[in-house]
């Protein structure tokens, strides 16, 4: 990998839900390139047998009591304390599905 | 009055009543200001603070046993603006967060007040905790109290410094790749990385969930090993919590360090190697033996993180949708722009089996060379950074070279091991160099003896 498009760079901040910038889209093609190429490295080991790891600390199937703990839950007015926009007590959502289906 | 240099020396003086908690907080408070070029605190909690010195300040006039029931009583202490503190603003440095105000605090943070400490302020770092220098912070650089010229390293930046030039006794920082040892040897502080597991992350913005780890700064080791002691353990609310005892024999006198050879190879500047081996001549001078070992997957380590991180971050940063609170996602910076993108890159469909699951395999790799190498000795020393600090600005326009500046800690997070970096000494330029400690998983009593005993304490 040694070159990365504008029109992936574009694709990915779709994925990603960023707006970029015209002089963003020129950095990241540059950094991205350079980084992805770096990874490259990583080819030269053979891993067919190997494990990967996503934990450290061995702990499996951890549990807690399936009970509610009062003083843990947030109060309505708590939960949307910090939100921007607020109606009847709920968050304001931006709109996912169009209205004309 | 002159500001403590450890808890013990505060007591000390509190128990003398050389002075009362509001007189040391109008010294730290004074510290801070006039310390403010250095850029260490985006939120400064004096009236947090004061409302609970007054506090402990009558439990103490009472004449009430205060010593023994708060461990940490009247310890001044900056948090990471990472860490949620109820009611009091947490920015993760970034503008996406710059008016949030929790409405619960962290569990790291819960423990400090329960066991007495003051918050004195919420400390600057790169946003998100992205970065190695403290650059990226959406509020302005950190500055190295040493030279202001100079980077504090990252990402907990503040933290460091706020210990460094006495802004606070101790200071709470987070280490994902490297945010706590870094700036720990770039300022001349202890900094502590706990085993992955040990300190719970509940209410600490997230950044790379199998790689976080909160841990703290202070002067001493004894220091560092009492504010362990207060932080770790389950407290019902991060599954990967677990409860464990250090168990070392306290006959135990001859410790065997190995020093990994592929960490003084090509890229080591000299001023670090000439510190890091005059430090493992000490500890052989101290009666232990210092062995050469391999790890021999080092050189896989930096690319392995950088795609395992990234795509960890691109995940835990899509929560922030400016809904729920928060700003937008058009307030991300650069950085984490970058980090969300190769995430989202990493784990795309087709290159997902080529990146992110090759990088998983490598880190079995990586993990099982530590664990090799700690069949046959007890701890790892090390160089913390390749270069001792370096200046604002010298590698921001560089990101491989600045993701590059992690090369020797980020194998501790991919591994799960704990580690401790203590200053050694300076460089040519007369700023701090510092070294790590890494022991096996679950062993910080071994990073603890040894660091004390190299520090003469």
């Amino acid at each position: 990998m040694d070159f990365i498009s504008k029109k992936q760079i574009l694709h990915l901040a779709h994925l990603a839900n960023l707006e970029i910038s015209k002089d963003e889209i020129k950095s990241f093609k540059k950094h991205l390139a350079e980084v992805l190429n770096y990874f490259e490295k990583l080819k030269d080991l053979e891993t067919y047998n190997i494990e990967p790891t996503s934990q450290t600390t061995g702990l499996m199937n951890v549990y807690r009591k399936d009970s509610v703990v009062s003083e843990r839950v947030l109060k309505s007015e708590e939960a949307i304390y910090s939100a921007e926009k607020v109606y009847n007590g709920a968050f304001v959502a931006n709109q996912v599905i169009n209205k004309d289906l | 009055m002159s500001l403590p240099h450890s808890i013990h020396e505060l007591h000390n003086s509190l128990r003398k009543k050389e002075y009362s908690l509001v007189e040391m907080l109008d010294k730290y408070f004074m510290t801070i200001k006039a310390n403010e070029s250095l850029n260490a605190f985006i939120t400064v909690t004096e009236d947090y603070a004061y409302k609970k010195a007054k506090f402990l300040q009558k439990l103490l006039d009472q004449g009430q046993e205060v010593f023994t029931q708060y461990p940490l009583f009247g310890v001044a202490v900056a948090v990471k603006d990472l860490y949620l503190t109820k009611g009091i603003r947490t920015t993760a440095a970034s503008r996406v967060l710059e008016n949030y105000i929790p409405v619960y605090s962290s569990t790291a943070f819960e423990k400090l007040e329960e066991a007495g400490a003051i918050l004195v302020g919420k400390t600057n770092c790169d946003a998100w905790a992205h970065g190695a220098s403290g650059e990226n912070s959406d509020f302005g650089p950190t500055r190295n109290p040493h030279n202001k010229d100079y980077v504090p390293g990252g990402s907990s930046s503040g933290s460091a410094v706020s210990v460094a030039a006495k802004m606070s006794l101790i200071a709470m920082g987070t280490d994902t790749g490297g945010s706590i040892r870094l700036p720990a040897s770039f300022c001349g502080v202890v900094g502590l990385k706990p085993t992955y597991g040990a300190v719970s992350r509940y209410g600490v913005v997230a950044m790379a969930s199998s790689l976080d780890s909160m841990g703290h700064f202070t002067n001493t080791v004894v220091d560092s090993q009492k504010v362990f002691e207060i932080t770790r353990g389950c407290d019902g609310r991060d599954s990967t919590v677990k409860d464990y005892k250090n168990k070392l024999s306290e006959n135990k006198k001859k410790f065997k360090i190995g020093l990994p050879k592929e960490y003084f190879g090509e890229g080591l500047h000299p001023d670090v190697k000439e510190k890091v081996e005059f430090a493992a001549r000490r500890f052989n001078d101290l009666g232990h033996e210092v062995i050469e070992v391999s790890l021999p997957h080092t050189e896989y380590a930096v690319a392995v993180y950088y795609i395992v991180q990234t795509a960890e971050v691109s995940s835990n940063l899509g929560r922030y949708d400016g809904v729920r609170y928060g700003n937008g996602r058009e307030n991300f910076g650069s950085e984490a722009k970058r980090r969300i993108m190769l995430g989202t890159y990493v784990l795309s469909s087709g290159y997902y089996d080529a990146y992110y699951l090759k990088a998983m395999k490598v880190r079995t790799l990586i993990s099982s060379d530590f664990d090799k190498v700690f069949e046959s000795v007890d701890v790892i020393l090390a160089p913390v950074s390749p270069d001792p600090p370096f200046k604002i600005g010298e590698k921001v326009n560089n990101p491989l070279k600045m993701y590059l500046s992690d090369i020797y800690t980020v194998s501790a997070n991919l591994a799960g091991i704990p580690g401790i970096s203590i200053p050694i000494g300076f460089s040519s330029s007369g700023l701090p160099i510092g070294a790590q400690i890494l022991g096996p998983r679950f062993g910080e009593e071994k990073l603890f003896v040894l660091a004390k005993q190299y520090l003469q304490e």
